[in-house]
């Protein structure tokens, strides 16, 4: 099973993002022409016509989407190109297993860089997955996830553990559904506290 | 420490509420103070009552043999609460094994419910778990923190305060719902309709009385505007009362408000029962409905005797509403509720069809308390026949354990057997820390030293016997059967 396949080191993973150069989150690059050339680069791939299509899609504006929201995208795609192009990730035997049962690592990088900026942008700006250690183990965990190997040494049940403990989105979504658990037990609290609830109605039947 | 001011004006007393309402009988019991818990106008309690229902309801509370009123209370329904109603009328004459229903339950509560909600996020559960795999749930579950079983996603502007005692433990405040509540009146006519009873409102007597016997009760009257009649006709009449003597002026209006007003369907427990039976009044029920405690085989053939009327035994708690009921004392039939029950050995695992163990309920009634594997307390086995489902030897209390002087071990439901067999319809059983069996009747049926002979040669040991002349003599409140000082590891010794 692809979920079980376990891929490189997370620290390697890590230290990778950490030399990502400044240059790479710089608006000015043509991410489209990096994810190319690295399709070619990966396995000699040239990309057709609607995979090119989809990629544009991805990294240029659509109705309501901010500058800095378009930014954010193209930031996290050239990361993933990064991290892709690191000779230790795309030769890792789980690495090269996951990529064959994905139709190969052009097809595989494809999905990573079509999944990695639905899932982490707007979570933090862009120079953070680069700077702050907590944004890059969030990132190498999201990138391994994605690339659907385990980070190595780790179980499917620790690895999603570990996740979730770094995980933005999940972290606000917890938060999110705590709050909102405390406000309601505040409010049966309240309700079951009126006295027209308190009234009670008729009861047919004893229990 | 400073001296006292001799200026200090001396603290206040505490007023003492027994002065404060000579009504009390225990200053701890204030809620119970004459209407002292009535807020809402009668058209808040009776939304759907026109001014001429209203009328009718005043009218019984005017009578003058009527109970002194403890409580006044409606069953809150409102013109929209009909299309629920419906609905529930049709489950309940549906199939009764029907229980596609478990799966979305369980998906739903993933996503609403917070304690699921909580398991999910944990990936111990999820929306496509098995029933069987979830963990089960307590009442000391719901009493530690009820509001993570409250769906984050439903309306709380309707809900309503339900009590549970229980047998043992702490009190629970149960979040129920005014339709899940007038649901419990359709399921009752759903069963007597289907053992022939023809019940529909008669002028002048009530639809139905609820009857308690103890020292302080809420008593109500109320109209059924969810009784399912004819179009036009008028919602029949209902009132909660109080066989003791204290609930009414006198003692005589009892008998006559109860004789006059002949309810056409009596819903009841074991103990108010038979000082119901005792009272020899001249009533004509079409039914008799027991329910919260068990119903021995001879109360049954009493009331049957004495008002040639079917008696309907329901089981339920008030945490999962009904969930099963008798006809015939024959086992009691999961009703057509979205009720599902399993029987679980002690460690939680499911055992055969067969084999006793607990009941624990699934329900999905209630919408402010869905309950996945709730452990009731309560024990059966479990056939499947032509009836349904059907649980068969309920015990309606966790078996307690007697040690005979060898040591050996023996079950209450031995005793219940034994018990039964001598035609004892009110017991209880209990033995001391250092072995000694106490045995305590009621005279009104039975054979009691018959019956403590029995114990006394079951146990090998002496049975202390003492017999009440009246009902009231057995003490108020949920009665217990067997208890037992002696702790498991007294047991072992």
């Amino acid at each position: 099973m692809a979920d079980d396949l376990t891929g490189p080191q997370l620290a390697a993973v890590r230290h990778r993002i950490s030399n990502a150069s400044p240059d790479l989150t710089d608006p000015q690059v043509s991410v489209g022409a990096v994810v190319a050339d690295l399709a070619v680069e990966l396995d000699g791939a040239v990309l057709d016509a609607a995979s090119l299509a989809n990629l544009d899609r991805d990294l240029e504006h659509g109705p309501g989407m901010s500058d800095a929201s378009v930014a954010e995208r193209r930031a996290l795609v050239a990361l993933v190109c990064w991290l892709v192009l690191d000779p230790a990730v795309r030769s890792d035997p789980g690495i090269q297993e996951a990529a064959q049962a994905r139709g190969g690592l052009s097809a595989w990088m494809l999905g990573l860089v079509a999944t990695i900026p639905r899932q982490l942008s707007g979570l933090r700006p862009v120079g953070r997955w680069v700077e702050d250690d907590s944004a890059r183990e969030e990132l190498a965990r999201a990138f391994l996830g994605a690339a659907g190997v385990l980070p190595a040494g780790e179980s499917p049940s620790v690895a999603n553990d570990r996740w979730l403990a770094v995980s933005t989105a999940y972290q606000r979504e917890l938060l999110t559904a705590m709050a909102q658990e405390a406000a309601r037990a505040e409010a049966l609290a309240k309700a079951l506290a009126e006295a027209r609830a308190k009234e009670a109605a008729a009861h047919y039947v004893p229990s | 420490m400073s001296p006292p001011d001799p200026q200090a004006q001396p603290e206040p007393t505490r007023p003492d509420p027994m002065l404060l309402d000579p009504t009390l009988p225990d200053p701890a019991l204030t809620e119970y103070a004459p209407m002292g818990a009535a807020v809402l106008t009668d058209q808040a309690r009776w939304p759907t009552l026109d001014g001429a229902g209203l009328a009718r309801v005043a009218a019984l509370r005017a009578h003058p043999r009527a109970p002194v009123w403890v409580h006044a209370t409606g069953d809150r329904l409102t013109a929209d609460d009909q299309v629920g109603l419906e609905e529930a009328a049709a489950r309940f004459s549906g199939p009764a094994d029907d229980h596609d229903w478990v799966a979305a339950l369980v998906a739903r509560v993933h996503a609403t419910v917070p304690r699921y909600r909580r398991a999910a996020r944990d990936g111990t559960s999820g929306p496509s778990t098995p029933l069987a795999d979830l963990p089960t749930t307590s009442r000391e579950d719901l009493v530690r923190d009820v509001a993570s079983f409250v769906p984050v996603d439903v309306d709380l502007t309707r809900v309503l305060e339900g009590s549970s005692s229980g047998s043992t433990g702490a009190a629970l405040v149960v979040p129920l719902h005014p339709v899940t509540l007038a649901a419990d009146l359709l399921l009752v006519q759903a069963l007597l309709a289907t053992e022939g009873v023809r019940w529909e409102p008669v002028d002048g007597r009530l639809g139905l009385v609820n009857v308690v016997d103890q020292r302080t009760a809420f008593t109500y009257a109320s109209a059924m505007t969810a009784f399912r009649r004819v179009t036009g006709a008028d919602a029949p009449l209902m009132a909660r009362i109080n066989l003791d003597a204290s609930a009414w002026r006198d003692e005589a209006d009892r008998d006559r408000f109860l004789s006059e007003l002949d309810p056409q369907v009596v819903s009841t427990s074991t103990l108010p029962l038979l000082r119901l039976l005792e009272l020899g009044l001249d009533l004509h029920p079409v039914a008799v409905v027991n329910g919260a405690t068990d119903l021995p085989a001879s109360v049954r053939s009493a009331v049957e005797r004495r008002w040639g009327c079917p008696v309907l035994d329901v089981y339920g708690l008030t945490e999962t509403g009904p969930v099963a009921a008798s006809a015939d004392g024959s086992g009691h039939v999961v009703v057509g509720r979205r009720v599902w029950v399993e029987i679980l050995d002690a460690a939680g695992r499911p055992v055969p069809d067969g084999t006793r163990g607990e009941i624990v309920v699934t329900v999905d009634e209630n919408p402010y308390l869905p309950l996945l594997r709730y452990r009731t307390g309560d024990h059966a086995s479990l056939v499947r026949d032509a009836r349904g489902t059907v649980l068969v030897g309920l015990e309606g209390r966790a078996p307690v354990v007697f040690v005979a002087a060898d040591g050996t071990e023996h079950s209450s439901i031995d005793a219940t057997q034994l018990l039964q067999a001598y035609g004892l319809a009110v017991f209880h059983l209990h033995q001391d820390v250092d072995g000694a069996v106490h045995l305590e009747t009621v005279a009104l049926s039975g054979d009691s030293q018959g019956a403590a002979d029995a114990i006394a040669r079951w146990l090998t040991r002496p049975v202390a016997l003492t017999t009440h002349q009246q009902v009231s003599g057995m003490g108020t409140g949920k009665p217990r059967r067997f208890s037992s000082d002696r702790t498991s590891s007294d047991a072992q010794r």
